[in-house]
């Protein structure tokens, strides 16, 4: 679209959803006349990618109406230019409209320690609950060989912004997610320093990675359903 | 009381933090006077009746069968004259009333302790001896017997907080004796207090002389503590009271032997100090003269040179300053003792001799130790505790219940009748293990020998009664928790369950404990089988979680991305028209299998 370029993917078992902005300010160089759909295969576009060097010069280019989608690489000192053209899917389009919603809790910390949480956690079992309260937020899973708690309390003296966790809580959240798609998001952990974890009572949990001042990528992972009514009581 | 001053602080280094099982199969002597002071002085808030009868029952019960000893109780005599006088003026100074008007009593008249005071002890020595219990009573202080029967070996240790016992000639005593075991005992032994201190009965009788006593309670004035450790360590044991004897008669010449000897040589030595005289240059023997010329053999330095200057500190080690120095000390420590025995002449009449006899008498008891543990007499012991304190029968015997199968057990290791508990209960089995205080224990199951079913309901629903009016009547005291035994109903059998020590049922029932052990080992072999089965069949917890799904959060825009589409069409027919212009360009070069899918993609705009 004009204001940039976005990306939207879920995995097939439709549980959990990435979407992916990059803003027009963030290019050297953007022009879009006209708002564009185009189906791309990821692992395509990831081996057309590879081909190109870490400070080469992109340029993805598609024309309307076409079938495929361009991308140039130019060495830094341009004695070296290649010239990609990958094929687009015909995918009917499952868009999926994100309204922008007002969370009863938003954690920020540092995603490198956010990433070491779910790496533990998933050691013991395959479910984590994540609890918001005054008090802080707390990882918990249960497995078969025990159980396991991480409590993150608010700490903001700390002297650098990005070793932060500030808690905004107007209620208290406890949802339950399963611990495979979490550490699956965790590969972000080298875009930013922090990660943001914005929480609803049964709705989808947003964690979000920014990139620089050019835009972000959010992970968006739908909560499990305890089948006991009574477990879910007590741990609002 | 005691010894005076701060005497129990001078041996807490020594004391020693005992478990559970010290006094397992011990003999120990009670001073049950103590308890009884004990028992008035924690329960003096609250309302229970008789509280002495109550807690001497408990604590007896407690003694016996959980700690495993054998307690001989040991009453007060008649106390001495200087007690009596020492106690009266005690009353004197604690209520502030002022001590001119101290009643004097003529001299060998004992006071008689209170009547009310009285009147417990005995009816606590009756229920003791209805228990069972030797019970013993001294000539004099309860203690000084105690201590006795700890020296000659006919009981292992003493539980008094009373610090006399050793000046009485005990080797072990148990100051702290919770009942409820919160605490652990805590035990002073003689051995450790000689090893450490240096001390031995007749030094502490001395230090008691010193500082105070209960028969004398100001002791020497002018001498604490401290000083009388010091001043008691210079003699040795033997010649301690002999020592004071002397000084009190005013020969205060007595000087420590090692001090006179050394004195003797200081003569020598100080004969020699005069002929020597020192330079006033270096400070070394010789005259200033001659070290003016040569350096004399203290200082080192070139044959040219005269001897250095002293430094102002300076200090000479010839051999003569360093006896003179030697001599000046013992003459410190010797002038040091002399004010000692001066204090001590000053005191009339001491020691006194009657003190010194007390305690070192070894003939405490009214009559010769008689000690004998024999069987509770349960049917008068019924009717004392039914008088006393309003206890129903059936009560009494479910409290009597630990010290009889205790007594039982015992019974058993000698002899191999199977004789009936209560002429009821008889051995059944060993229900299971029982963890109390740290240790292990056999919780063992009684079986109710009659069959008469018409007298069950009623003995059931008359101790379920009988519990509601304890409760009501008693206050629950922390200080003796009793161990009730349990009632288990079971296919028309009665049993009562008790915890026993383990020594004590192996010895008596072995082939009962060894199948025991093996059901045990049989069990656990069992259960480890059965939970390895339910590792393998239990799927993972968290499987019944339902997962949900990202789509029904967020609805898809199929519908509406189509819409726009077409408004998009609309607009721009202009731009079409170039557009036209560039997919003609692109169909020349392009292959012809793709002509129909971007023919169809320009359809859709059309």
């Amino acid at each position: 679209s004009s204001t940039g370029f976005s990306l939207q993917a879920m995995d097939s078992s439709h549980v959990a959803l990435v979407a992916l902005l990059l803003r027009s300010e963030g290019f050297e160089h953007y022009r879009c006349d006209r708002n564009i759909s185009m189906g791309m295969n990821l692992n395509n576009m990831a081996k057309m990618l590879k081909c190109a060097g870490n400070d080469d010069i992109i340029t993805i280019k598609a024309d309307d109406g076409s079938d495929t989608v361009t991308f140039m690489f130019e060495s830094p000192t341009q004695d070296k230019i290649s010239d990609f053209e990958m094929k687009l899917m015909d995918i009917d389009s499952e868009h999926l409209g994100i309204p922008e919603a007002e969370y009863h809790a938003i954690v920020k910390m540092p995603s490198s320690e956010f990433a070491r949480i779910c790496k533990d956690l998933s050691s013991i079992g395959d479910t984590v609950v994540i609890s918001v309260t005054k008090e802080g937020v707390k990882f918990s899973t249960k497995g078969d060989i025990g159980t396991a708690n991480i409590v993150c309390r608010q700490n903001t003296s700390v002297d650098k912004p990005e070793e932060a966790t500030v808690i905004e809580m107007n209620e208290p959240v406890s949802l339950t997610f399963a611990l495979r798609y979490m550490n699956s998001f965790t590969k972000a952990t080298p875009l930013s320093n922090t990660v943001t974890i914005s929480l609803s009572n049964e709705l989808p949990v947003v964690v979000e990675y920014k990139i620089a001042e050019m835009g972000y990528v959010r992970f968006y992972l739908a909560p499990k359903i305890e089948e006991d009514e009574e477990d879910t009581k007590p741990q609002v | 009381m005691g010894v005076g001053g701060n005497f129990w602080d001078l041996l807490k280094p020594y004391a020693r933090k005992e478990g559970f099982d010290f006094l397992r199969n011990k003999r120990v002597a009670v001073d049950l006077s103590f308890w009884i002071v004990q028992h008035e002085n924690a329960i003096k808030a609250t309302h229970v009746r008789n509280p002495h009868l109550r807690l001497t029952f408990f604590r007896t019960i407690n003694l016996f069968s959980k700690f495993g000893a054998l307690p001989v109780f040991i009453v007060d005599g008649t106390p001495s004259p200087l007690k009596s006088r020492a106690r009266i003026v005690r009353y004197f100074r604690s209520s502030g009333i002022e001590l001119a008007s101290l009643p004097v009593p003529e001299e060998g008249v004992s006071a008689e302790r209170n009547h009310m005071f009285s009147s417990h002890v005995q009816k606590c020595v009756e229920l003791v001896e209805l228990l069972g219990m030797p019970v013993l009573k001294a000539k004099g202080e309860a203690e000084s017997l105690c201590a006795q029967l700890n020296s000659e070996g006919h009981v292992d240790a003493c539980i008094t907080a009373d610090s006399d016992a050793f000046l009485f000639g005990a080797n072990c005593i148990i100051k702290c004796f919770c009942p409820n075991f919160k605490e652990p005992f805590e035990c002073y032994n003689m051995s450790d207090i000689e090893a450490g201190l240096g001390l031995k009965r007749k030094h502490l009788i001395a230090i008691s002389l010193l500082v105070g006593n209960d028969h004398d309670i100001k002791g020497v004035r002018g001498i604490g503590l401290d000083t009388a450790l010091r001043f008691v360590k210079a003699f040795s044991e033997e010649d301690i009271l002999n020592r004071l004897h002397e000084i009190g008669k005013g020969n205060t010449s007595q000087i420590p032997i090692f001090i006179k000897f050394e004195d003797d040589m200081d003569m020598d030595g100080n004969s020699l100090n005069r002929k020597q005289s020192h330079c006033s240059l270096c400070g070394h023997p010789g005259s200033k003269k001659d070290h003016m010329k040569f350096p004399c053999e203290f200082c080192v330095t070139k044959a040219d040179e005269g001897c250095q200057r002293k430094p102002e500190d300076f200090k000479c080690d010839c051999f003569s300053c360093d006896m003179n120095r030697k001599h000046k000390e013992k003459k410190r420590l010797k002038n040091w003792h002399t004010k000692i025995c001066h204090k001590i002449a000053e005191e009339p009449n001491f020691p006194k001799n009657e003190i010194i006899d007390m305690y070192l008498c070894n003939d405490n008891a009214s009559d010769g130790p008689h000690i004998v543990w024999g069987k509770p007499n349960i049917e008068m012991l019924i009717d004392f505790l039914n008088f006393h304190q309003h206890w129903e029968p059936a009560y009494v015997r479910r409290m009597m219940f630990p010290m009889m199968s205790t007594i039982f057990l015992r019974d058993m290791t000698t002899t191999t009748e199977e004789t009936m508990l209560f002429g009821q209960y008889q051995f059944d089995s060993i229900e299971r293990v029982k963890m109390r205080y740290g240790y292990q224990f056999f919780v063992v199951k009684w079986k109710h020998a009659g069959v008469n079913i018409s007298c069950k309901v009623p003995l059931k629903e008359s101790s379920v009664q009988q519990d509601a009016i304890i409760e009501l009547d008693e206050t629950v005291d922390l200080l003796d928790d009793c161990d009730v035994p349990e009632i288990h109903e079971d296919s028309g059998c009665r049993f009562l369950l008790t915890d026993e020590n383990m020594d004590l049922v192996g010895a008596a029932f072995p082939a009962e404990v060894k199948r025991f052990w093996q059901d045990q080992e049989l069990k656990r072999r069992k259960n480890s089988t059965s939970r390895s089965q339910e590792n393998e069949k239990s799927p993972s917890p968290n499987s019944r979680s339902i997962q949900l799904n990202i789509t029904e959060f967020y609805p898809s825009t199929k519908v509406k991305h189509r819409q726009s589409k077409q408004g998009g069409g609309e607009s721009s027919k202009i731009a079409d028209s170039q557009g036209n212009e560039g997919s003609k360009m692109k169909r020349k070069m392009s292959s012809p299998d793709k002509i129909p899918k971007s023919v169809r993609r320009r359809l859709l705009f059309d």
